[in-house]
């Protein structure tokens, strides 16, 4: 449960504090020295960012520990700063942002003090012996390279020997890496095979007479590798995850490279520390050796027994309905006004960044469903001083929702004019106009309008056309940047608000293509009434399906009538507002009028703005369980009440349906639902009950109609519902 | 910044800005069970085992992503938080199937929440996909994003929403993934879907 780094730190302090009692107080000096300079340099640019910062990161102890371990005792304090910091900087922060650092930066760091201890004069002086020693006599990677001292077997085992700090005892080494292999890491095979191949090159490479300069363990196979430095790099720094290969054979090998290097080295050239160079080129060569690797042995095809699956998108298309007729006059006479009259004079008088104080004043609010004020969602991006993204959501995943797609078929040019108004008043560094995958023909006109719009003197903004992917999940704001970033839809916890960490962490602004294209309307005051008016899509039993415009204030009753009256003329049993995730109200409510805050007091919104008129006989049931499974398919499956809570909703709906469903088992369905409205992560789920919720307050006797054992209806089983009554 | 008072469940805390709900609660020397949400990283935030209420909201919010403000009142202990969070554990096991008991921490969990097992069997599953250093088995998996989360390397484990939402190895071939096999997903799960596989 803690981790393999902290396990590491754990043990890697075996040796350490063998060190510590073996060298004396300095010892822990070096190495506690070497781990706060590593901890702090890891914080450092955080620090000075004055973000919060993670203080303890096992990787960075990890990094200090071996840099102190691999030191001797008598080394300047300033040289174990500078290796750290070397570690820590450039290695580490490289890998950060390259995102591949071949070596490992504790050997660098060590790469960097062989360096300084090469040019210092002082680390000389400390060793009584010739030029070859660099560092007094012995370093885990320049172990008695003098050979002044003979160690003998025990005490080689021991670790009483001179040597560095974490380096001289092989039976601390051997207890630590036992426990790394069995319990922490889990690429064994480098390790293993750098430890046991070590004795063999040993016992096959012949004798030189250049080996005589050398410490006289290298001859001896078993002195050599206890005497010498093989086990603390094949324990540590073979077994570090990110700089062996992927694969197993690569590992392997890459142990078996070092091994040879190491011995190599040793015994016929007079490197000090030649261990450290020769871990260093199989760093360099992990790519290759995994590759020679996979050539040797091919991957396992892992894909045929395989059940998982790229998701597809549910889509929708199949029900999407193209709006044949409709009427917005507002936008109508707006247009008899002149091409982009609006962004003209806003342009000519320079109130463009008057716009987000004026639309306060208007109290224009968000026509996407959550009816947030745009003002507000403005103001928090413009804070920060940093230059917003701007996205202009036009996906309408919502089935029974179309006046996006209306006003880009109908009046284009307000649309793009409301666009570049936005843009510009927010001086968006970029604006992405989200369309979903069917809308061909409306996404080339929109780039054409827009690209025309471009090229008015004046106005100047940066677009970008993005294909959607239809989801419902997308009219979440936070899902739709995550879409945007990663190519598929998955809501996000807020807050963070968009408007403050958004598109790659840059405040945006999140909106719908409708609230947009009030904007040249609003300002320029050719609106009747103000923010008054809203386009609905009519769908259901009316004779002229479409989008219309609305004046706040409206009956529903009548809302029917302006599409051209209910179907065959009958009294309609209900109707559904704000799409799917809406509310259900029976038309002996329909005297209520269209507006957001009298809507509220019924526990009703506008959402989306659309509005179902259901035919006379239907089973609101059964009529809300398609909207329920429509729902559940369309979970982004990220938190459990809406991954499985929902399609079990679903599925208890389906059996309320099929009337088999008693009143104890109603209760698990009333948990239910509640749970999904309290606990859910966003919109979706909290608003996918809303219909039961509706059914509940308004036609209870349905639900009573369809338990078991109660003049069970069985809607599913029948062919239609209107037949029922 | 200047440490200011909040109320969990009727208490007086003082505490400092930018601590989570989880942790001014268990400073305050109350419990509260978390599972999506590993120490020292930031939660994801899926598993809704947390939620507690706060005064003046009208849905429970994640404990463990959640950041106290001045003058919340938050309340933990009462009956709407405890009947959602069983029932949260009880969808949980819902996709779990099959795992082994030895280690599983959710039937653990889900037996000290009085909440019922529905698991027939405790034979673990047949491993399905199988990277070089790791196995997955997705039956017992609860899809808690905690292998998501403790990775620190990019892409390599990624949720992409398929059928059965399944957490994904986003690349297999070693030589194109950035995975470098440190273990720490695997020392993440809790219910023995992801293991470091065998020599």
């Amino acid at each position: 449960m803690l981790g393999a780094k902290w396990c590491t730190v754990i043990l890697l302090l075996i040796p350490c504090l063998f060190g510590i009692v073996h060298f004396g107080p300095r010892a822990a000096l070096i190495l506690l020295v070497a781990v706060s300079v590593a901890v702090l340099t890891s914080v450092l640019p955080r620090l000075m960012d004055s973000r919060p910062c993670h203080w303890f990161n096992p990787g960075t102890i990890i990094t200090g520990l071996l840099i102190g371990m691999t030191v001797t005792d008598q080394i300047p304090i300033y040289m174990v700063i500078a290796g750290v910091i070397v570690a820590e900087m450039p290695a580490k922060l490289a890998f950060k942002w390259f995102h591949a650092n071949p070596f490992n930066p504790a050997l660098l760091g060590r790469g960097f003090i062989a360096i300084l201890e090469s040019i210092d004069p002082r680390s000389q002086g400390l060793s009584a012996a010739r030029d070859v020693d660099l560092v007094s006599g012995a370093s885990v990677l320049f172990k008695d390279e003098g050979g002044l001292f003979r160690p003998g077997l025990l005490d080689s085992f021991l670790g009483f020997t001179p040597g560095s700090i974490g380096d001289t005892s092989a039976l601390a080494l051997i207890l630590c890496g036992f426990f790394l292999l069995r319990y922490v890491v889990l690429k064994r095979e480098a390790c293993l095979s750098m430890i046991l191949s070590v004795p063999l090159f040993v016992f096959l490479l012949p004798e030189t007479n250049l080996s005589l300069g050398h410490a006289p363990w290298v001859s001896n196979p078993a002195l050599y590798l206890i005497g010498g430095p093989t086990l603390l790099c094949a324990v540590f720094f073979l077994t570090d995850p990110s700089t062996t290969p992927r694969t197993r054979i690569g590992s392997v090998l890459f142990g078996l490279g070092a091994a040879f290097l190491g011995v190599m080295g040793r015994k016929y050239t007079q490197i000090p520390g030649v261990e450290m160079y020769g871990i260093l080129v199989m760093n360099f060569a992990r790519p290759l050796l995994d590759r020679v690797a996979i050539k040797l042995v091919p991957l396992r095809d892992s894909n045929d027994s395989e059940p998982l699956q790229e998701h597809e998108s549910s889509g929708f298309v199949s029900e999407v309905f193209t709006p044949t007729s409709g009427s917005c006059p507002s936008f109508e006479t707006y247009q008899k006004k002149g091409e982009f009259s609006c962004i003209k004079s806003l342009i000519s008088s320079g109130e463009l960044e008057k716009v987000p104080g004026r639309l306060k004043k208007l109290g224009h609010t968000g026509r996407g469903g959550g009816h947030f004020p745009v003002w507000k969602k403005w103001e928090s991006a413009l804070r920060s001083g940093l230059e917003p993204y701007l996205i202009v959501n036009a996906q309408e995943g919502d089935p029974f929702t179309f006046k996006d797609r209306y006003l880009m078929q109908n009046h284009i040019e307000v649309v793009a004019e409301s666009i570049a108004i936005a843009a510009m008043s927010l001086k968006a560094r970029k604006t992405l106009v989200v369309l979903s995958p069917e809308m061909t023909k409306e996404r080339r006109s929109l780039a054409v309008a827009l690209r025309n719009l471009n090229q008015i003197p004046g106005v100047e903004f940066q677009f970008e056309m993005r294909r959607g992917d239809g989801s419902y999940i997308c009219g979440e704001e936070s899902a739709l940047i995550h879409f945007l970033e990663h190519s598929y839809a998955q809501a996000q916890e807020r807050p963070p608000h968009p408007t403050e960490q958004g598109l790659h962490a840059i405040p945006t602004v999140v909106q719908n293509l409708e609230t947009l294209s009030w904007l040249p309307l609003l300002l320029s005051n050719s609106c009747e009434g103000g923010d008054q008016s809203y386009l609905v899509s009519i769908s259901g039993a009316v004779n002229s399906p479409g989008v219309y415009e609305v004046k706040k204030g409206t009956l529903l009753n009548q809302l029917a009538k302006i599409a051209g009256g209910e179907l065959n003329g009958g009294q309609p049993s209900g109707y559904i507002l704000a799409g799917v995730g809406g509310v259900m109200i029976p038309s002996s409510l329909g005297a209520v009028p269209y507006d957001p805050d009298k809507l509220s007091k019924m526990d009703a919104t506008i959402g989306t703005g659309s509005f179902r008129v259901l035919p006379p006989g239907t089973c609101v049931v059964e009529e809300s369980l398609r909207d329920l499974e429509f729902l559940a398919a369309e979970s982004c499956g990220r938190c459990t009440p809406c991954r499985v809570g929902l399609s079990e909703l679903a599925e208890s709906w389906a059996a309320l349906c099929r009337g088999e469903v008693d009143s104890d088992q109603f209760l698990n369905i009333q948990d239910l639902k509640s749970v999904l409205q309290l606990t859910s992560a966003c919109g979706l789920g909290r608003s996918a009950p809303a219909q039961i919720h509706s059914i509940l307050r308004h036609w209870p006797e349905e639900i009573v109609f369809h338990l078991r054992g109660l003049n069970s209806r069985r809607c599913r089983q029948e062919p239609t519902s209107q037949e029922v009554r | 910044m200047k440490k200011f008072q909040i109320q969990i469940d009727e208490k007086e805390v003082l505490v400092s800005p930018g601590t989570t709900l989880v942790q001014a609660i268990r400073d305050s020397g109350g419990s509260i069970l978390t599972w999506c949400h590993s120490k020292g990283q930031k939660s994801p935030s899926v598993c809704r085992l947390c939620s507690v209420g706060v005064k003046g909201m009208d849905r429970l919010v994640p404990a463990c992503s959640t950041l106290v403000q001045p003058g919340m009142e938050i309340k933990v202990e009462t009956n709407l938080v405890q009947k959602s969070r069983q029932m949260n554990l009880r969808l949980m096991l819902k996709e779990h199937d099959t795992c082994d008991r030895r280690i599983c921490q959710l039937c653990k969990v889900a037996q000290e929440e009085g909440v019922p097992l529905n698991i027939s069997h405790n034979a673990p599953g047949e491993r399905i996909r199988s990277f070089e250093y790791l196995s997955y088995d997705p039956s017992p998996c609860a899809r808690c994003d905690r292998c998501v989360t403790s990775c620190s390397v990019t892409g390599v484990i990624e949720r992409k929403p398929s059928e059965l939402h399944y957490p994904f190895f986003a690349l297999q071939d070693p030589l194109h993934t950035s995975c470098t096999g440190c273990g720490d997903c695997a020392a993440s799960c809790k219910t023995g879907a992801l293991v470091a596989s065998e020599v």
